[in-house]
């Protein structure tokens, strides 16, 4: 069990990863990307492929996973720019239904079977601590951590981090302060993903993509976010180990149905509590 | 000294006797106009599901409770009707009749969870609902056969129809299922919108807290609307079993079947009465004799080009737009 | 036993006390201004009573009986209606259908089988000016008449108890006499009315009763002329005390 749990853990650094994109997308530029799932699959694809054309290793695979996602990312700029009141509910839609066509391509492009990134040597057991993970998780656990920090000190250390936090904030203050909210919105956009996209190799690493695959990210994203509170990239490390955790003890106490469930259930559970976060952008009802 | 309220056009501001008959009327000669030729038939059948799923996702919208999760009542339906005729060798009118109930269910429990939640938070909400019930039948397979699917569905029973008319026979008659459970859902959704409660759902759409200072019962009509949308997504589900002969958890628990009547009832207007089904049609016709034969995977550049237009620049749909348009002719200064 | 009574209404939210241990009765056939600061919990306690909150500790009674846990739509059947301090008409519809909500959702057993309510919207809206504007959109009209279509609103419930949130801002003087003196003949009809207003001047005529607030308790009630003159209230409103 204690196998499982370590795995779990490993897991929710992954996850934290997976949903930090999002958050930042949703914290800045107040836009609920549901097509952010779709873009960490095709991440996954996109490493997949690597991985069996060129042997490249997910983590080395990253950043050429990373382009087209944030190029997409950034595409969608000029469609939101439109979307009138009440914003958040159609940029909902909007997403919700530019996940379809994502899809759609992927389908297209990669047919609907499930892909896997399998590689030989991250199979290898590693002993730490007493417990036997195998070196794959270790290795996707530390990247996933190693580019959080990374994003956390870019958010609280470098002027543009100090941009990001003044737009979601406040937008109109931001403005007043010479900062260009509209300019800081299409950064946002395209960093969250290059994020989701880099996510993508190490996500294709641990579990099968498919097309349709995107549902399960985006839900933890969600969850995640939620629960972190907008604006608090900080707590995002913190949730996804919980979430992690529960997880892999949900899977080992009640089956592979139950840990599906779980983060469903959590995302019901967390909207019915903070489910205003999402119209006022703040934990006021 | 009192006028009249003048009549509105494209509304139900008619009787409902009149356009009742004439859209009977018409479901009932489309088959002869299409010829009898099977393709033909076949592709209004899916038209008339597609209008069937798209129209009962329009009610609660009318409240604004806009469902990202419509999958899950269709799914429930479709395996409800599935399950009692393949384990109980029901007849699947019994079937159909099973589904809707099992899928009200579903639909009071969505109100439950999800009915006193703020818009955004009420469609993801809904997702998660549907996703949820994806994986139950995905893992539950005792029941449902898990990825496998169920296969063998009879198809509709229709009387014993002689000679080489019988298969095209009972074809024709799976259109007329189709069309005329749209037909009288509309014929709901047409008394509906007369009615106090067509008020109450509007209002609740454009202030709820104001509606509720008002007298209405918000949490209430929120749950009628939910249980009677789900309830027709339900028969849905079961003709879908039906037509087709087999369900699966991607197939009608999947997203698919929740984007689609979202994308179809808002590109043919939600506020409007026969605007989801002019979307459903529009769309699904559009696809299968143009976009289709471009690339297998093409009708969705044209659903997420019809989501886009309709987000971006037509909120009220085709004809919501038009509508609009004909009432500020009308309108008194 | 009052029409409405509050008992001891206490409102803590987010480390605010928006009101703290307010009693009062209320009964019928009698205006009561409801004046103080900005922030003095004026439109809370409104709030409390209408049931678009629940008091941290306290009760409101209702003829006797405790309605404190009621949803908002029982109370407005019960006889309990507000007006909004920003006007929230349903701007997509006609004048008539806003009325008409009222009718039919807040009054029901007033209508008799077979009627729809038009035609006493279409009364209601007469009664306050606006019947000529009857069939038009909500949403093209002006402020002043935004509040008239919200009070007709209200009325159309029915009420025995009537929330009034500020109904006098952005009225020209003269429709200010005539709403003053519609609201005077309500009041000769039964109704209780509760005004909150800040301009006091306009309304102290008509005013049975005035109870002061200031930070969330009452510092007076009486009469008009009695709670204006109370140094309590003058220090509140011009932050000095009298000499």
């Amino acid at each position: 069990m204690l196998e499982a749990a370590a795995g779990g853990l490993m897991t929710g650094a992954l996850y934290a990863l997976l949903a930090s994109g999002f958050a930042l997308v949703l914290s800045v530029a107040r836009t609920f990307n549901l097509a952010h799932g779709e873009l960490i699959v095709l991440g996954g694809y996109v490493g997949e492929y690597l991985w069996r054309t060129a042997g490249l290793s997910p983590v080395l695979a990253m950043p050429f996973a990373a382009l087209p996602c944030g190029a997409l990312a950034l595409a969608s700029r000029p469609v939101l720019r439109r979307v009138g009141e009440p914003f958040v509910l159609r940029a909902l839609v909007l997403t919700f239904g530019l996940s379809l066509i994502l899809q759609g391509a992927l389908q297209d492009a990669f047919s609907a079977d499930h892909r896997l990134i399998a590689v030989p040597a991250w199979e290898a057991g590693v002993r730490l601590l007493g417990v036997r993970l195998p070196a794959g998780r270790l290795i996707v656990a530390a990247v996933s951590t190693g580019l959080l920090l990374g994003l956390y000190l870019v958010w609280t250390r470098t002027f543009l981090g100090k941009s990001l936090r003044a737009v979601s904030q406040d937008r109109e203050a931001a403005c007043l302060a010479g900062i260009s909210p509209a300019r800081v919105d299409g950064i946002a956009l395209a960093l969250g993903g290059v994020l989701a996209g880099a996510s993508g190799p190490l996500f294709a690493a641990v579990h099968t993509v498919s097309p349709a695959a995107g549902l399960g990210p985006a839900t933890i994203a969600i969850v995640l976010t939620i629960l972190a509170g907008i604006g608090h990239m900080g707590w995002l490390l913190i949730g996804g180990l919980m979430l992690g955790l529960a997880e892999a003890m949900a899977g080992w106490f009640g089956g592979a149905m139950w840990r599906d469930l779980l983060p469903l259930g959590l995302l019901i559970g967390l909207l019915r509590w903070r489910g205003g976060i999402l119209v006022s952008g703040q934990d006021r009802p | 000294m009192n006028t009249p309220h003048p009549p509105r056009p494209l509304d139900a501001g008619m009787r409902l006797v009149g356009p009742g008959a004439g859209g009977l009327a018409l479901v009932a000669i489309l088959p002869l106009a299409l010829g009898l030729q099977d393709h033909l038939v076949y592709l209004a059948t899916m038209a008339a599901l597609l209008a069937l799923l798209a129209q009962s996702w329009n009610l609660p919208a009318q409240a604004g409770l806009i469902s990202f999760g419509h999958a899950a009542f269709f799914g429930v339906g479709a395996y409800a009707s599935a399950l009692l005729s393949l384990r109980a060798h029901a007849s699947p009118w019994l079937g159909l009749l099973v589904a809707a109930g099992a899928a009200a269910l579903v639909g009071w429990l969505a109100a439950r969870i999800a009915g006193d939640l703020p818009g955004p938070a009420f469609s993801l909400a809904t997702l998660a609902l549907a996703e949820g019930l994806r994986v139950i039948a995905l893992h539950w397979t005792g029941l449902t056969e898990g990825a496998w699917g169920l296969v063998g569905i009879p198809g509709l029973p229709w009387p014993a129809l002689t000679g080489a008319w019988s298969p095209r026979g009972a074809r024709i008659l799976d259109y007329y299922a189709a069309a005329a459970s749209v037909w009288v859902l509309c014929l709901i959704l047409a008394w509906i919108r007369r009615r106090p409660f067509g008020l109450a759902l509007e209002a609740i759409r454009q202030a709820e807290g104001r509606a509720e200072a008002l007298g209405v019962n918000t949490r209430q009509v929120k749950r009628a609307a939910l249980i009677l949308s789900a309830a027709f997504a339900g028969v849905a589900g079961g003709l879908h079993a039906h037509l087709f002969r087999w369900v699966d958890p991607a197939s009608v628990f999947g997203v698919h079947h929740s984007v689609v009547p979202l994308i179809m009832a808002m590109f043919g207007g939600t506020g409007t009465l026969l605007g989801p089904v002019a979307g459903a049609a529009a769309l699904y016709l559009a696809n299968e004799l143009v976009f289709h034969r471009l690339a297998p995977g093409a009708h969705l550049w044209l659903y997420g080009a019809a989501i886009v237009v309709v987000v971006v620049a037509l909120p009220r749909g085709i004809f919501g737009y038009l509508q609009a348009r004909l009432e500020r002719r009308h309108e008194p200064v | 036993m009052s029409l409405c009574e509050a008992v001891g209404l206490t409102k803590r939210f987010g480390g605010v006390t928006a009101l703290d241990g307010v009693s009062l009765r209320l009964e019928p056939a009698a205006i009561t201004a409801l004046i103080g600061p900005n922030g003095s919990g004026k439109t809370t306690l409104l709030n409390l009573i209408g049931g678009q909150a629940r008091p941290s500790v306290g009760t409101v009674r209702w003829r006797g009986e405790d309605i404190t846990r009621w949803p908002v739509h029982r109370r407005c059947r019960a006889g309990i209606t507000r007006t909004f301090q920003v006007a929230r008409p349903f701007l997509d519809m006609p004048l008539l259908e806003n009325v008409r909500l009222g009718i039919l959702f807040g009054a029901p057993g007033d209508l008799a089988a077979g009627q729809c309510g038009r035609a006493r919207s279409r009364h209601l809206l007469e009664e306050l000016g606006l019947g000529e504007r009857a069939d038009a959109r909500a949403g093209t009209l002006s402020l002043g008449d935004l509040k008239r279509l919200e009070l007709a609103m209200a009325l159309a419930t029915q009420p025995a108890l009537l929330l009034v949130d500020e109904l006098l801002a952005g009225q020209s003087p003269s429709s200010i006499q005539g709403l003053l003196a519609y609201l005077g003949s309500l009041r000769s009809r039964g109704l209780a009315i509760v005004l909150v207003e800040h301009r006091l001047q306009a309304l102290m005529r008509m005013v049975d009763r005035v109870v002061a607030l200031r930070q969330g308790r009452i510092i007076a009630e009486g009469s008009p002329d009695a709670v204006l003159r109370d140094p309590a209230v003058v220090e509140a409103y011009l932050g000095e005390p009298a000499s």
